[in-house]
């Protein structure tokens, strides 16, 4: 079996061939073995006939000897024999069976035949024994026997079978050949087919076709083959197409479904949401991935408690409704959270299918607060306390207010489809239809003033306001017009004309007055400054040459007079320059630049050097941003602070004085610390008003006007001015400028 | 007759005797004409009026002025002095109570050749006026 089952799984090519050479080997072995068994037959008959033939002759040349008993000429008669090379012995019997001769000449006794009568010849032990009797006149005188060997029989043999055999071999390899050649015609097609069959397999490219060559049955196979790609590769070509459409079909829905302009969400029967599309989450914010389950919505999307629990309800009743009935879930509206917390008012609706559920949301938060807006508006509308009436583009009444009626006295039906102008005066009719005019024109009407006539027939005053009302597509449907009652403005009005007139007259005498009071302080400032210090330099001057002159001639008390006029008349002398000096900036200009503020503080230090001399003070002095100041007026706030700070440690050992800045908030806030006496907070505000002085004049000379006169420059700066100060720490003035 | 050294115009009399008694104090000036008023300064300066006689080539080494005076005030002085080629080389050192800027700005517009606040303390007032005439009629060469 296992043998067959190799031959089966050959290729047919191999099959063929071993066919064909089994079937030739098979004759050709019966034939040749055939032919060499009658040939070596013939052969041997052959050899057999001539061998009996000369014994037949040499028998006869045996008659005579015998008959005359010469054996010595029967010797000789047997010596014939050797002529045939085959013949190894040959005896003569006599007829009573006795050696009469034999050949060779001796003979061992041993090897001697027995004597048959019979006359025969066999083939024995590679020998042919013939017995031939010795006849003449048919009267028998004796045997003769020969034993020839049967070489020429087995050399024959020999060469039948080699002959046979060569000629075997190129047989066979002929017929190999003939085999491999021949079987082209029966396996190549089919190999072929089968090539081809694995090709379509690999390829799957059922668009060729198998070129057929022969009209045997391979080409009938062949027709069917090509018929069978044929039907097959329409098939596929049909199927293609189909699936072609199916594909764009389908992502024609996708296409549809994901960018539809309506929120969609799939939900299948365990709960998960399986899809939401591209609008549901443009809408609410969540992602497919942020609900996963129709839990996860639940709780994202109502986080109220009790409100989910109201929803699940009414949302699972319609699902369970739809699915009895078969219909679509009932659309109810719902408040949605969306991701990032705002809420949406929003109608769910959807289909119930076998999968789960498709549901959609329709956003109508906006639709809701319109119609809030709306009933707001009419609510607006109806009870405003100012007459509204709604016409159409021609002046006819179509609904009014309240007040409306209250306030003209007509009822709602005598108005309803009047002409406006039942309202208006006939001298204002005019008025009324240009406005009309300019309203439908799309012009603003706001506030003209006109009239209105009650049903009584009084007139009031009113303003006029106009606003086109318009559909959705901004097309003008009709007309709202106000009126407002202006009765008790008018009234007010002429009031106030009347005193707005007097106003005026009295604005302008006071400026007049404010004027002349001015020029009169600015000359009486001059004056202060040429007049008032004449006699003071007069005193001053006059007291020294009296002490000068008379000084020895008067007493020590005398002198202690002089000496307390001087000094008064002195201070007297600086506080009037520091008054005009702080009036002065009251009117000057500023004269910004960007000036080196360290500059100005070595500048001031070096001017107060001759107060420090005698002193053991350090003045420590950052390196001080520029700033955009007026130059001379920040050199006179140095001048001050840090003068006033080495004023006020004059009675320390180890005074101190900084002036630095620190940044804070972008801001540069400058300072002057000293450790001097300070002072008590409470004071810190009158620190800066004119004249206030925290110290007694002996203890700390000074005019007072000082702070008051930098307070101003920082103000004209539009900077800040504040200090910090405790009792015997010391006091730190800020600025910033 | 003396060469005239200053021409003091000035109507506040004990500033007059402050200023002589400063001066002579450090023996700065040996001869001094003083003008009460704005106008009879002007004669003088211009020899015009009562100074008709005077030699109007004759010029002081310097004029010390105060700003308020009677009838003519000290800037217009000041102004016709400077607006005069004549007069426009003598130094005029305007000598004043007042600080207001006004007037400095306008007596160097004029082209003031000193603007002197006159101290209240009779020492630096004495010190300022001395200093200023030691310096116009020893230190400044005058054309």
């Amino acid at each position: 079996m296992t043998r067959f089952k190799i031959i089966q799984d050959l290729s047919i090519k191999n099959k063929i061939i071993i066919i064909i050479l089994s079937i030739i080997f098979l004759i050709q072995s019966i034939g040749f073995t055939f032919i060499a068994i009658w040939d070596i037959k013939r052969i041997k008959s052959e050899i057999q006939t001539n061998l009996v033939l000369n014994t037949k002759l040499v028998a006869n040349n045996c008659v005579v000897p015998l008959t005359f008993g010469d054996d010595q000429q029967a010797t000789e008669a047997l010596l014939h024999l050797k002529n045939i090379k085959t013949i190894e012995m040959a005896c003569l019997f006599d007829k009573d069976g006795t050696i009469f001769a034999t050949y060779p000449e001796t003979l061992n006794k041993k090897d001697i035949p027995i004597f048959t009568e019979q006359q025969n010849s066999i083939l024995e032990d590679a020998y042919f024994h013939i017995y031939e009797p010795v006849l003449f006149q048919n009267e028998k005188y004796g045997t003769l026997y020969i034993k020839a060997n049967s070489k020429p029989l087995r050399i024959a043999k020999r060469r039948i079978i080699i002959t046979l055999i060569l000629l075997s071999i190129v047989l066979d390899i002929l017929a190999i050949f003939l085999a491999i050649r021949m079987q082209h015609y029966i396996s190549k097609p089919i190999i072929n087919l089968k090539n081809h069959f694995d090709k379509i397999a690999r390829n799957h490219d059922f668009s060729q076709r198998i070129e057929k060559r022969n009209n045997d049955e391979v080409g009938h196979l062949y027709d069917g083959f090509n018929n069978l790609i044929n039907q097959i590769s329409i098939k596929q070509e049909e199927r293609k197409i189909a699936e072609n459409e199916l594909h764009l079909s389908e992502e024609k829905y996708r296409i549809l479904i994901k960018s539809t302009p309506l929120p969609l969400c799939l939900v299948d029967n365990d709960g998960n949401i399986v899809y939401t599309n591209d609008r549901f989450t443009k809408i609410f914010g969540y992602f497919n991935e942020d609900i996963p389950t129709l839990n996860d919505w639940w709780i994202k999307a109502y986080p109220d408690k009790k409100y989910r629990e109201w929803v699940l309800n009414t949302w699972n009743d319609a699902v369970e409704e739809a699915r009895i009935e078969g219909g679509d879930i009932e659309s109810i509206e719902y408040t949605v959270t969306c991701k990032n917390g705002s809420e949406l008012i929003i109608i769910i609706a959807g289909i119930t299918t076998d999968e789960g559920v498709l549901a959609t949301f329709i956003d109508v938060t906006e639709r809701k607060f319109a119609e809030i807006e709306i009933r707001k508006l009419s609510k607006v509308f109806l009870e405003a306390t100012v007459p509204t009436i709604i016409e159409n583009l021609d002046g006819i009444v179509q609904e009014m207010n309240e007040q409306a009626i209250k306030e003209y006295g007509y009822s709602r039906a005598e108005l309803l489809g009047r002409s406006i102008k039942l309202l208006v005066p006939e001298e204002k009719h005019i008025q009324a239809d240009e406005l009309l005019k300019l309203c439908r024109n799309g012009k603003a009407v706001r506030n003209i003033e006109g009239l209105r006539r009650k049903k009584d027939g009084t007139e009031i005053p009113v303003l006029v306001s106009l606003s086109m009302l318009t559909d959705e597509s901004g097309s003008p449907i009709g007309i709202s017009s106000t009126a407002s009652n202006i009765t008790e403005l008018k009234k007010a009005e002429t009031e106030i004309k009347k005193i707005n007139e007097n106003l005026e007259e009295r604005v302008k005498s006071r400026t007049a007055e404010l004027e002349s009071v001015n020029k009169e302080l600015e000359a009486f400032s001059y004056s202060v400054s040429h007049d008032l210090k004449a006699p003071l330099r007069a005193v001053v001057g006059f007291s020294q040459i009296l002490k000068e002159d008379y000084g020895t001639e008067m007493d020590m008390e005398s002198n202690r007079y002089i000496g307390l006029i001087k000094d008064n008349a002195e201070n007297m002398g600086a506080l009037i320059n520091d008054l005009l000096n702080f009036s002065r900036m009251g009117r000057k200009e500023l004269q910004k630049s960007q000036i080196d503020l360290s500059a100005i503080v070595q500048r001031v230090k070096s001017e107060l050097q001759a107060d420090v001399q005698d002193r053991e003070i350090s003045i420590k002095i950052m390196n001080l941003p520029s700033i955009n100041a007026d130059e001379n007026l920040i050199y006179h706030v140095m001048l001050n602070l840090m003068s006033n700070a080495i004023k006020f440690t004059s009675k320390l050992k180890n005074a101190i004085v900084e002036v630095g800045y620190i940044n804070q908030d972008n801001e540069n806030i400058f300072y002057v610390k000293d450790n001097g006496i300070g002072f008590n907070m409470k004071y810190a505000e009158k620190i800066f008003d004119v004249f206030q002085r925290l110290h007694s004049i002996e203890e700390f000379p000074g005019t007072g006007i000082g702070l008051s006169i930098v307070q101003r420059i920082i103000h004209k700066h539009e900077g800040k001015i504040w200090v910090e100060s405790e009792m015997n720490i010391g006091t730190t003035f800020f600025f910033t400028i | 007759m003396k060469t005239l050294e200053i021409l003091y115009i000035e109507d506040n009399p004990s500033d007059i005797e402050l200023t002589l008694r400063a001066l002579k104090k450090h023996n700065v000036a040996n001869s001094i004409q003083i003008i009460k008023d704005g106008e009879e300064a002007l004669e003088y300066i211009f020899a015009t009026g009562r100074y008709a006689d005077r030699d109007v080539k004759e010029k002081p080494k310097v004029i010390l002025l105060d700003l308020k005076l009677p009838k003519v005030g000290g800037l217009e002085i000041l102004k016709r002095l400077k607006a005069d080629e004549n007069t426009r080389a003598i130094p005029v050192v305007v000598l004043t109570s007042s600080r207001e800027e006004k007037d400095m700005i306008e007596s160097y517009n004029y082209g003031v050749n000193s603007y002197v606040v006159k101290p209240i303390n009779f020492d630096s007032f004495s010190e300022a006026v001395s200093a200023l005439g030691l310096y116009w009629l020893l230190i400044n060469e005058s054309l």
